[in-house]
């Protein structure tokens, strides 16, 4: 049975986590509405799996896994992956700061923009998001080597044209 | 002003969180604490002020046990507190209550309540020297406290030194299953229960079985203390068992404990060893633990030595076919970490007779092959099976070569005609994938299917092919192995294909057995299993290496050389 302190402790987890569960589903899936379908289901698995979750410390990364692995299943499910170009407008309400930067990042691999956006916008470490994907750390560097690489070759490239 | 990339990097790719991105997570937090509540309750959750305790309750009541249990410890125990019933020290025994326990539960009347609902805290640390610190948080019991314990047959025995408050009842029970302490009211009408603190260092890799060994990445020990090291895995060694939860766990006092959960959460079974660290090798009895520092990826291999170290090869480190992985990965990027989920797609096409060019796509991929076959770079068969080796060892893709579609087709810039029947398919994606072909001729029939009684259990992962450089010229074979062209007599076919076309080829007689190829840093390694006991040692290991244009497979312990069948024709029937 679960006590009322621990719903109320991961209530707040949730909710502290909540912007990083946007972009990391954000970066995979590219489309609001199934990132909050995956938010949300990852949620609910989290909370009836939070019994094998040994220490609370590593709830952030334990619920990174768990969504990342949502994401996986949707992507798989066959959803077209929405670019910003094909975005209707009515379904798709964000402002987003740079498009440029953005469609570019279109074009990386999920891997890729997994990686990205832990490492720039999360704070991980490449050890910690090899742990997490469970790679080699070699392996995450060399991803966002090449993902920086592309997206710098195809920002220089925009900005050459313009 | 213009921003550099990496200012833009860090700080442009992503909108505002959405408020109804937020909403969604709470509504689905609660939902499921709802749903979870609604089967537990049947009936409403009191509300907080409805749970009282009565702290002063146990803690009166505890002190007088206390004080008789104290002298009655203290006079047997008194010299040594932290040593056995015999009175000798034994540092080496397990001590299961060492850590940090706090306070979790408390039962009063019948009812059991979440101690910070009562403003209840309390934790208890029980070091190796026998004593325990409590830390309380209570109305008029704040502080520390330490006492000395002693634990026989799982009854934990608590006695104050003199001028002690004491704060917890003389006696509790130690439950080695839930890993709980429980001290009783001595009047029975209450108890408080106490949970071990996990202090320590949590990891839980992905594992994966390859080639007969375990392997988990990355390294477990790579920045982690030793002190507290465990794995969990939802798998056992067993063969035929079903997957069963089991936990290793390392401790500062030399000692390795192993626990199987049955499928209810409870411990089925667990044993307990000394283990020593040695250089990049941890041992236990029966198991041995290497870390694989000279390969390139990061590899744990455990293995269980009295049932797999026979069977497990040397694993060599196979530095130039990692190197040649790195070159093609610089001159066929396009092909190297695709979006493989759930499958990949080979385009194979000819330009003329015995050459191949292979690309790779997503199974994803709906364009036409004629188109995907222009627009591509086309690979060697040897190069592709390089390239799709990248995806079989990833950890996070999981493709087996059974998730691998081979697709022949005519390349329209190819005026090269042949005919694309089901041989052709098959003996393709034999080539590519080494799976999956069946045919009439023996030479092309897989060792291991369909003789000696069937298969052999997927799990050995008997391997029938492999990309290696066999004759030592720098470039890559693929070699194959196939049965021989006799029935009554054990012979097997081994073949080195190099882009499609058998450059060596020869016939072997030797044990009955299965046989399975591995990739050596030059050359292969042959090894014979005894099917009627494919755990035990191999009937034979053979070094396998091309020496004037014939294969020679030498015996590693005795140095012979494997008989060749018939007039072991080098050329026979390379055609």
């Amino acid at each position: 049975m679960r006590s009322r302190a621990e719903d109320t402790w991961f209530s707040r987890e949730v909710e502290a986590l909540a912007p990083t569960m946007f972009r990391v589903a954000f970066a995979l899936l590219r489309n609001r509405t199934d990132c909050e379908d995956a938010a949300q289901n990852a949620v609910l698995k989290a909370y009836e799996k939070l019994d094998t979750l040994r220490e609370r410390r590593y709830f952030k990364t334990w619920m990174i896994r768990i969504l990342k692995n949502e994401c996986v299943n949707l992507m798989k499910a066959n959803k077209p992956t929405v670019s910003y170009d094909a975005q209707p407008e009515t379904g798709y309400e964000m402002t987003v700061p740079d498009l440029d930067l953005n469609r570019a990042f279109d074009t990386l691999s999920p891997d890729e923009r997994f990686a990205i956006t832990l490492y720039y916008y999360e704070g991980f470490s490449t050890r910690e998001i090899a742990a997490l994907c469970g790679v080699a750390d070699g392996t995450i560097r060399s991803r966002l080597t090449r993902a920086r690489e592309a997206l710098r070759e195809q920002l220089s490239e925009k900005e050459a044209m313009q | 002003m213009k921003k550099d990339f990496n200012t833009r990097l860090c700080n442009d790719l992503f909108p505002e969180m959405p408020q109804s991105f937020m909403d969604g997570l709470l509504n689905a937090a609660r939902k499921a604490e709802g749903t979870q509540n609604a089967q537990m309750h049947d009936t409403p959750v009191k509300p907080k002020t409805a749970r009282r305790f009565p702290v002063r309750k146990i803690l009166t009541g505890a002190a007088a046990a206390v004080l008789v249990a104290a002298c009655v410890v203290i006079a047997v125990f008194a010299p040594g507190i932290g040593r056995n019933k015999h009175g000798a020290v034994d540092p080496a025994a397990y001590n299961p209550l060492r850590g940090r326990w706090t306070l979790t539960e408390v039962e009063q009347n019948g009812e059991t309540v979440d101690p910070e609902t009562i403003g209840l805290q309390m934790d208890m640390n029980f070091s190796e020297d026998g004593s325990v610190t409590v830390t309380t948080v209570t109305g008029g019991a704040e502080g520390q406290y330490v006492y000395r314990y002693t634990l026989t047959d799982n009854a934990v025995e608590l006695t104050a030194e003199s001028g002690e408050i004491p704060v917890l009842p003389a006696s509790g029970v130690y439950d080695p299953e839930t890993n709980t302490l429980r001290f009783a009211n001595e009047d029975g009408d209450g108890a408080v229960i106490f949970s071990r603190v996990l202090n320590k260092q949590t990891l839980t890799g992905i594992w994966k079985q390859t080639r007969r060994e375990h392997s988990v990445d990355p390294s477990p020990l790579d920045g982690f203390d030793y002190d507290y090291l465990k794995w969990e895995k939802e798998q056992t060694w067993e063969e035929d068992a079903k997957p069963q939860p089991w936990y290793l766990e390392f401790t500062a006092d030399g000692r390795m404990y192993y626990f199987l959960y049955a499928p209810d959460g409870g411990v089925q079974g667990n044993q307990s060893a000394p283990y020593t660290i040695s250089g990049n090798t941890l041992q236990w009895s029966g198991w041995t633990l290497r870390y694989e520092a000279e390969t390139d990826t990061i590899c744990w291999i455990l293995w269980d030595r009295r049932e797999y170290y026979e069977r497990v090869p040397e694993i060599e480190i196979d530095d130039p076919y990692r190197e040649k992985v790195s070159e093609l990965r610089q001159k066929y990027p396009e092909y190297f970490d695709l979006y493989a989920t759930p499958r990949l797609k080979v385009i194979v096409w000819q330009m003329a007779e015995g050459s191949y060019s292979c690309a790779l796509v997503p199974g994803s991929d709906l364009r036409k092959e004629a188109e995907i076959g222009i627009e591509s770079r086309g690979t060697t068969i040897e190069e592709m099976r390089m390239i799709l080796s990248t995806y079989y060892e990833a950890r996070d893709c999981n493709i087996e070569p059974e998730q691998v579609e081979v697709v022949p087709f005519h390349n329209p810039i190819s005026s090269y005609w042949y005919e694309i029947d089901d041989a052709y398919k098959g003996m393709v994606r034999w080539l590519i994938t080494g799976t999956s072909f069946e045919s009439d001729d023996p030479l092309y029939s897989l060792l291991p299917k369909g003789a000696y009684g069937g298969d052999p259990p997927a799990h050995y992962n008997f391997r029938v092919s492999e990309v290696c450089d066999i004759d030592g010229d720098g470039t890559f074979e693929t070699c194959m192995l196939t049965k021989g062209p006799t029935s009554g007599l054990f012979t097997f076919t081994l073949t080195a294909y190099h882009n499609g076309t058998a450059v060596y080829r020869n016939t072997f007689n030797t044990a009955n057995g299965y046989l399975s190829i591995q990739r050596k840093k030059q050359g292969l390694w042959l090894i014979n299993y005894d099917p009627e006991n494919l755990s035990g040692k191999p009937q034979g290991r053979y070094t396998g290496t091309v020496e004037n244009g014939r294969f020679v497979l030498t015996d590693r312990e005795t140095g012979e050389t494997m008989e060749y069948w018939g007039l072991a024709d080098p050329h026979w029937n390379m055609n």
